[in-house]
């Protein structure tokens, strides 16, 4: 159990790897197009940290993310990061406590599982929406994972870092 | 040698007395050097040729040196003219194309005087996700900029539409996103229909214009612009141009497949249209 001061130490740094990672979306991965899609580096962000942090802080750090996501991104509608992102947390935390320990491969699981969620749940507002496009979603969503995945590796660590800075004593 | 000076000295001074005045003699007789003059001079001509080669070395070294270190601050100082130089074609190249985009605006509100009112604005962000596609401006709500207003490049071209603004910023929602629908006409043949983003096609950088009816007698390169029906939008804003025309699985009706007349990416500026009026 940690003390009040050092569960602040521990989320304020997380926090702070969480700024630097959209600081680094929003000026340098959001001009790169690769396959026709850019980069997306949100998804992972609400993975990795409830990875490391287990289901109930990790899906409440992962709505944080969503809840950001939702006013700094336009989307399919209005609270889509916020709903979908405690779902990505819960997921990766659940694998990393019962199927592999936390780390770059729990984190490409966990990441898998986030644009599974997302590709899907914009195939489904499409699809709500009279639109539907289920070949293409699932096409944008594959490039997509397929162009942030390298992406995990840097992210892992850097939380990792920050895990085993807070975590002393574990 | 003590007692050679004391016994012989006064006859050595003779001597050179003599010698001395021989030379001064043979010096005012001669037109060339005393001998020993001459001689005295043959040996040190080598040294002095020595030093002055030393000297020239020297003296090479140090203009060197000065010239140098003048020509290196007078290349600092060219170095920074061509710099601001540089700068000024650079803001000069900047202020053509804003001046040409202004022009063309001002050419494209005479000849639309129902666009009454129109906001310039810059485009600081392109798209953010790979499910929308938008563009951010720096203008907003204290600019008069207003959810649901037109975004046009300097041509009369329509970009999108703002969907959300904020205080000093604003989203437009570009033509070819899922979440537009407007109404659309085709400029030949007054054909209407609905011209709305398509998923499968956002990626392509194409929209669709649906409910045309079956028979309609489009043409790949037909225009088609705004029909204004409704007032929501101004009427003949440039959507794009006509690529194909597919019917669609009811057979009843046909959608055209659009090529929007704005190249998103290359967009800098764009303009808001704020307010018109409807022309009757």
């Amino acid at each position: 159990m940690l003390a009040r001061n050092e569960t602040i130490f521990k989320w304020t740094l997380y926090a702070a790897a969480t700024a630097l990672c959209f600081l680094i979306q929003g000026a340098l991965l959001q001009r790169i197009t690769v396959w026709g899609v850019i980069p997306f580096l949100y998804p992972l962000l609400a993975a990795v940290p409830a990875a490391y942090e287990g289901p109930v802080p990790g899906t409440v750090f992962a709505l944080a993310v969503g809840v950001i996501c939702d006013l700094l991104l336009p989307g399919a509608f209005p609270c889509f990061y916020t709903l979908l992102f405690p779902l990505v947390g819960l997921c990766a935390a659940l694998i990393s406590r019962s199927l592999l320990p936390a780390g770059p491969l729990c984190s490409l699981a966990g990441t898998t599982a986030a644009f599974l969620m997302s590709g899907l749940f914009h195939g489904l507002l499409l699809w709500l929406g009279g639109k539907s496009a289920w070949s293409a979603s699932a096409s944008v969503t594959l490039r997509e994972f397929c162009v942030t995945a390298p992406l995990v590796i840097p992210v892992t660590y850097l939380y990792r870092a920050v895990c085993r800075r807070t975590h002393l004593d574990d | 040698m003590k007692d050679f000076l004391k016994n012989h000295g006064l006859w050595v001074l003779f001597a050179a007395a003599v010698i001395s005045v021989a030379l001064a003699v043979m010096s005012a007789l001669s037109n060339t050097a005393a001998p020993l003059t001459n001689a005295a001079n043959i040996v040190a001509s080598p040294f002095r040729s020595a030093y002055t080669a030393i000297a020239t070395w020297f003296n090479d070294k140090q203009n060197y040196y000065r010239d140098t270190t003048a020509l290196e601050e007078e290349n600092a100082a060219l170095r920074k003219r061509i710099a601001e130089m540089e700068e000024t074609v650079r803001q000069a190249e900047a202020a053509l194309a804003e001046n040409a985009r202004l022009r063309d605006l001002n050419d494209l509100r005479e000849q639309r005087r129902d666009l009454s009112d129109i906001e310039a604005a810059y485009i600081t962000e392109h798209d953010v996700s790979n499910w929308t596609s938008s563009l951010t401006l720096n203008k907003g709500t204290v600019h008069g900029v207003e959810a649901g207003d037109c975004v046009i490049d300097e041509t009369g071209a329509l970009v999108g539409i703002i969907s959300v603004s904020g205080t000093n910023w604003s989203t437009v929602l570009t033509l070819v996103d899922t979440d537009m629908s407007l109404g659309a006409q085709v400029f030949r043949t007054g054909d209407l229909g609905l011209a709305q983003g398509d998923f499968s096609l956002m990626g392509k950088v194409r929209l669709r214009l649906d409910y045309l009816s079956a028979g309609c007698q489009l043409l790949g390169g037909d225009l088609v612009v705004t029909s204004g029906l409704g007032g929501y939008y101004p009427e003949g804003l440039v959507i794009g141009s006509v690529e194909e025309v597919q019917v669609d699985d009811s057979g009843a009706a046909s959608y055209a497949i659009l090529a929007p007349q704005v190249s998103f990416d290359d967009l800098e500026e764009v303009f808001v249209i704020k307010s018109f009026d409807i022309v009757p």
